[in-house]
């Protein structure tokens, strides 16, 4: 019987910076976890309890959850600070790349407005070409074929045969 | 007229073979792209079959769900990159067998493989979805209960490491779907005014962007240059009569493990296919080929990851609990078309079953066709630059999204949840649960309160199958972090013993 590692499942697979652990990266979820969970709980207790028919109240569900979320959100943080794991970090982002989701973020809610105020497949094609042009396309067949042939199959997918009033 | 001939018979509307050749397409082609998953793709379409009838509707998904599971294939033998997570076990031998040459012998035996698998699968599916609902029929609300937190539990007890944060995911999950009317009073909960809000997030929406947009946006965010080329060498196509005898082995194998692994809810083929790599090793006369280009290591890996979508459809039609994510996003669809999945679904329309087979069925047959086609024009495909990618996913996803419901506050839930999936996937929290708890929310919540209204929680605790499956639950979450640390104790023991040995042979 072979008892050798299964490839790709990180037994010493991935680069040593990845696995190193951070208490500091873990304290992030929990202090979210913690921060969902409290506000959870304020706005369930604000919840009408409306004519109680039953035995329980509309707020016992959430709450109840809330503080199980503040629950695990400390076992968490108490468990990845007194114990922190070597597990597989995600890709690192790059600044270049930060760059471009704020750019795309920003992109997509110009498009927003823009749909608003001019025709979808103008609007449509335009964000292609923003966006491809964020990504890195350069050229005309990227900026100008691309937008125009995507905004086309769009259009006739859910403008003309699923007739979605665009 | 019998459940058999019924279902079968509404797949001859010609709709229907358009809808599967449309998703045969799809799913090959999202299948073949990394980084665009199988449920982000099903996710993806759901915003534009909604229009469609159920069956139409169902025969795009269902479709695109056993054509992505080939499609993955190619990006995982070719540049050794999985095309989704089922198909991780394929790059352990796939590529190294790509890189000796023989590309189109692993492309070839892949396909096969994942026919044969997905056939079991399918075999699985006619043969115990109706027992298994009929058996679940007689389940209570504490029952009911159980089968939520089983359904939880297993999701968040498979994300490898991550128990604490994957129960946190599935909290968060259970909370968001306490937003809108409460289950029993009807009293608003979480709607700060916004009618939208009433019946609940849009969970289409929210799984769009959970899915879609966070693995686009996390793409945007860490993007580099590759440095990988594809193989273009890729020898001889068929397998000879030897090579088809040492795949019998491995596919028995595949098909056992990748059945009984489909079953278990929220676990899917990219575990099964480890397992059945791993199990076909342990099989093997020639355990030393895995991972070096075993053509068993690819037959058994393909096989069992394939043999699972049977055995996930099962348990989401029968159970209402998803078989694996891609199934936690086919619910959502199927709710919207009226189709409630649980128990009495097959009670109710059985020939639904033969529906739902028949259309993975031909599916499965097509697609095979498909990935026999030499898959040269593929090579082509994965050197695609990912700007055009990433823009029409995102647009598709806006698109789609607003096309659900013509309302642009679902673009808005969508993206807002795409910045969360951001957020779980760049701090390792598995979005999963959250959709899993999303759904099943209202379920638990409304199960559990019947259960302690009827008789307090004595009506769980002394309900046996309510307590069996909340004890599983208990261990899937307890058990594997306990054997990490009893491996890791075993390894540091190792670890020492060497220098005992050492210092006992210098001791006179």
């Amino acid at each position: 019987m072979s008892t050798a590692p299964i490839p790709g499942t990180g037994e010493g697979s991935a680069p040593e910076a990845a696995r190193t652990p951070s208490r500091l990266r873990e304290l992030v979820p929990a202090l979210a976890g913690l921060a969902v969970g409290a506000a959870a709980l304020v706005l369930s207790m604000q919840i009408p309890e409306g004519n109680r028919l039953t035995q329980f109240s509309p707020r016992w569900w959430p709450e109840g959850l809330a503080l199980l979320l503040m629950g695990l959100s400390l076992l968490h943080a108490g468990l990845s600070w007194a114990r922190p794991r070597a597990l597989e970090a995600p890709e690192e982002a790059t600044r270049a790349g930060a760059v471009r989701l704020v750019a795309i973020l920003a992109a997509i809610l110009g498009y927003g407005v823009l749909w608003y105020f001019v025709d979808f497949r103008v609007s449509t094609a335009v964000l292609f070409a923003g966006l491809t042009y964020i990504g890195g396309g350069r050229g005309w067949k990227a900026l100008l074929i691309f937008p125009v042939i995507t905004t086309a199959v769009l259009y006739l997918l859910f403008g003309v045969l699923l007739r979605v009033p665009l | 007229m019998s459940p058999l001939i019924e279902g079968f018979g509404a797949l001859l509307d010609p709709t229907v073979a358009l809808c599967i050749a449309a998703g045969a397409v799809l799913g090959m082609l999202v299948g073949a792209f990394p980084g665009v998953t199988a449920t982000m793709a099903v996710a993806l379409a759901s915003g534009f079959t909604l229009s469609l009838d159920p069956i139409p509707g169902l025969a795009v998904l269902l479709t695109i769900y056993v054509a992505a599971n080939f499609g993955d294939r190619v990006p995982a033998i070719l540049i050794n990159t999985p095309g989704t997570p089922a198909s991780i076990a394929t790059t352990f031998d796939g590529y190294a067998m790509a890189k000796q040459g023989r590309a189109g012998l692993a492309l070839t035996a892949s396909a096969f493989a994942s026919a044969w698998g997905t056939l079991v699968g399918i075999a699985l599916l006619m043969v115990a979805a109706i027992p298994l609902s009929q058996l679940a029929l007689n389940f209570g609300p504490a029952e009911m209960f159980a089968l939520v937190v089983f359904g939880l539990t297993m999701m968040i007890g498979v994300s490898g490491g991550k128990i604490t944060k994957g129960l946190m995911a599935g909290v968060l999950g259970l909370l968001l779907g306490a937003v809108g009317r409460d289950p029993i009073t009807g009293v608003a909960r979480f709607t700060f005014g916004v009618p939208e809000l009433s019946e609940g997030i849009p969970f289409i929406a929210a799984i769009i962007g959970l899915f879609g947009i966070a693995e686009v946006l996390d793409q945007i965010l860490t993007h580099r240059r590759s440095g990988v080329t594809p193989i273009t060498q890729f020898g001889k196509w068929l397998p000879t009569r030897k090579d088809w005898r040492t795949m019998l082995k491995p596919l028995a194998v595949g098909s056992g493990v990748g059945g009984v692994v489909g079953v278990v809810p929220a676990t899917g083929g990219d575990i099964a296919g480890i397992l059945g790599w791993d199990q076909a090793r342990r099989a093997s006369k020639t355990p030393e080929e895995f991972g070096k280009g075993s053509l068993e290591g690819i037959t058994a890996a393909d096989t069992s990851s394939n043999a699972t979508l049977g055995g996930s459809v099962t348990t989401t039609l029968a159970l209402g609990i998803p078989g694996d994510s891609v199934m936690a996003v086919m619910i959502g669809s199927m709710v919207v078309w009226g189709i409630q999945p649980g128990p009495s679904l097959f009670a109710n329309q059985p020939d639904l079953v033969y529906s739902i087979a028949g259309i993975m069925l031909i599916a499965t047959v097509l697609t095979l066709g498909i990935s026999l086609l030499r898959m040269r024009g593929v090579v082509k495909l994965l050197d695609l630059p990912r700007h055009f990618l990433w823009a029409v996913i995102l647009v598709f996803c806006m698109v789609g999204t607003y096309a659900i419901s013509n309302n642009i506050f679902d673009v808005g839930i969508m993206l807002a949840f795409g910045l969360v999936g951001l957020f779980l996937r760049r701090f390792g929290i598995p979005a999963g649960p959250v959709v899993l708890g999303l759904i099943l929310g209202k379920l638990a919540e409304g199960n559990l309160r019947r259960s302690l209204e009827i008789g307090g929680v004595s009506n769980i605790l002394t309900s046996p199958l309510a307590m069996t499956i909340l004890t599983i639950s208990v261990l899937a979450l307890v058990v594997p972090p306990l054997r990490e640390s009893w491996k890791r104790r075993r390894a540091r023991t190792r670890a020492t013993q060497p220098d005992t040995a050492d210092r006992d042979t210098l001791t006179p």
